[in-house]
């Protein structure tokens, strides 16, 4: 059993991939709250997706993908905000534009790529085995600048989610907060974009945090079980992806939607489970 | 015994001068002038959509004046604002315990990057406590009554030590008791000199608990003792043809906004 366990990790390569997958399920799970409670899943989904072109000009001219990544969600993110600033345009509209377009201008230039398929299965869906040691040292950098981010803003961050009314009067910009979340949420789909890929960070993004809001009742409290969650994700994912010969990617992303399934099954007062048997309860009631 | 007070500072006096603003494309406020004294305590009665939030908003700095101007009393302007907004404005789902929430009322006095102090939770605590919801601390706000909800927001704003109170219809759809207890709130708040504008539909209560009330429809109609404001023909200037008139007795035929979610 405890060789079933480490085995895996005998090897260099695992010995990265489960450390830069951690990293992610942590990173994605935490900010993920945020992105639950503030309703910025389709947002945190078009930024993933928008990061292609900027990947795709790095791979093409031989420099960093991370950073090439980090370029475009960061244009992009701006570029929402000021496509939906003069509010002739609604936000939603905004992100659905500019997401498809930069999608589909990512497309274009990785199909001129020569090995167009497999190339573009890895950024879309994630290649954890592949991650590099330099790669790695630039993850858990990342890594470290958003949960500091987190921690060290965090009444900023709640008043501005909770009551934007109250943030302006006590000086804390709403505007300010929402950039300084979208350029972590821009980091966060950097550093998955080896682990899960473009196409299922969105699903790290929420999993865990909607998991964690079924079970706990205080923002704190959120964000250490979404981090647990996002965390267990990874290793279970990492395992049955080396025994199993899947997709790594999306082993994690099913493993957190396992989790997810589980608690809006089971948690205590909030779960199916619960709510059904407390109606069977209460007709049994009116017609006993 | 209630236990100790937070300590609130005296009140502070401002005056709007021909204040316009625009909402949605629309004029919300109309030349909008009046002067409340440090202190004063005045209801803003007016129909649904009369501008009453959106005069607060503009009072709090929160709304773009498209002109005129709003100007605190006295020298360099310490304006301690405290804002309850309605209940609609509220995601009540959110994972916050009602200490967390009055803790928030700190925030202003702390500024960017700095963390609550053993002081600031005192505070809260005891504004908690003011309004009998300290038991209730701990509790997630998803969890409280609508009636322990509002005393949360009660309760924040006096932790705010504010000098000057916005309260957004916090009479509508609430039960007598939180009724009462933000009636109680107000006497006290009026005892230690703070200024106070509270927006309601309630005639009644607006001429019986407050000195000044401020009728409004967009532009002022009158603003003044209540028994001069409060007139037969001005109340239904205001209220159109939703004012009925029962005997001596003026009725509002328009109940309240939903108050659940």
């Amino acid at each position: 059993m405890i060789h079933w366990l480490t085995d895996p990790f005998t090897l260099a390569f695992m010995q990265r991939a489960l450390v830069a997958a951690l990293l992610v399920g942590v990173v994605c799970s935490v900010l993920g709250c945020y992105v639950v409670l503030r309703s910025m899943a389709f947002l945190g989904d078009a930024l993933a997706h928008a990061i292609l072109p900027g990947v795709a000009i790095a791979y093409i001219f031989g420099f960093s993908l991370l950073l090439g990544a980090l370029i475009a969600a960061l244009v992009v993110a701006f570029g929402i905000g000021l496509v939906s600033r003069g509010g002739n345009i609604r936000e939603d509209t905004a992100i659905g534009i500019l997401f498809a377009a930069a999608l589909s201008l990512g497309i274009v230039m990785i199909s001129t790529i020569q090995t167009y398929a497999t190339d573009l299965t890895h950024i879309l869906f994630g290649d954890v085995l592949g991650v590099g040691p330099h790669d790695l040292e630039l993850t858990a950098g990342l890594a470290v600048v958003v949960l500091a981010t987190v921690l060290l803003l965090y009444k900023e961050f709640l008043v501005v989610s909770f009551d934007p009314l109250l943030a302006r009067i006590s000086g804390v910009s709403p505007g300010l907060v929402r950039a300084v979340m979208l350029v972590l949420l821009a980091l966060t789909i950097v550093i998955s974009l080896q682990t899960v890929g473009v196409g299922l960070v969105a699903a790290m993004l929420v999993t865990p945090a909607a998991t964690a809001s079924l079970l706990t009742k205080r923002l704190p409290a959120m964000m250490a079980v979404s981090a647990v969650v996002g965390a267990l994700s990874s290793l279970i994912g990492l395992f049955a992806s080396y025994y199993l010969n899947v997709a790594s990617g999306a082993a994690i992303v099913l493993a957190a939607t396992a989790f997810f399934v589980l608690a809006f099954i089971l948690a205590p007062r909030r779960g199916l489970l619960w709510r059904g048997a407390r109606g069977l309860l209460a007709s049994s009631a009116q017609h006993g | 015994m209630k236990p100790q007070m937070t300590r609130v500072a005296s009140g502070i006096g401002f005056q709007l001068r021909d204040v316009v603003v625009n909402y949605d494309g629309h004029v919300a406020l109309d030349r909008v002038t009046l002067k409340v004294e440090a202190g004063g305590q005045v209801a803003v009665v007016g129909p649904n959509g009369a501008g009453k939030s959106t005069l607060f908003k503009a009072i709090a700095g929160l709304l773009p004046l498209r002109s005129g101007r709003i100007d605190l009393e006295g020298g360099p302007p310490q304006l301690r604002l405290a804002y309850v907004p309605q209940r609609e404005e509220i995601d009540w789902r959110f994972p916050v315990s009602a200490f967390d929430v009055v803790l928030m009322g700190r925030y202003g006095r702390l500024g960017w990057l700095r963390h609550p102090q053993a002081a600031d939770k005192q505070a809260a605590l005891a504004s908690l406590e003011r309004l009998s919801m300290g038991p209730l601390a701990d509790r997630p706000l998803a969890e409280l009554s609508g009636g322990q909800q509002q005393r949360v927001f009660l309760a924040r704003a006096l932790a705010q030590e504010p000098n000057l109170l916005l309260l957004d219809e916090p009479f509508t759809g609430v039960d007598v008791s939180v009724r009462t207890s933000t009636l109680e709130v107000l006497d006290a708040l009026r005892a230690e000199g703070v200024t106070v504008l509270v927006s309601t539909h309630d005639l009644n209560l607006a001429s019986e608990r407050f000195q000044q009330v401020l009728l409004l429809n967009h532009r002022v109609i009158g603003f003044g003792v209540p028994g001069e404001v409060l007139t037969a023909e001005r109340v239904a200037e205001a209220f159109g043809v939703h004012a009925l008139f029962v005997g001596g007795a003026i009725v509002i035929d328009q109940c309240c906004p939903p108050t659940e979610p």
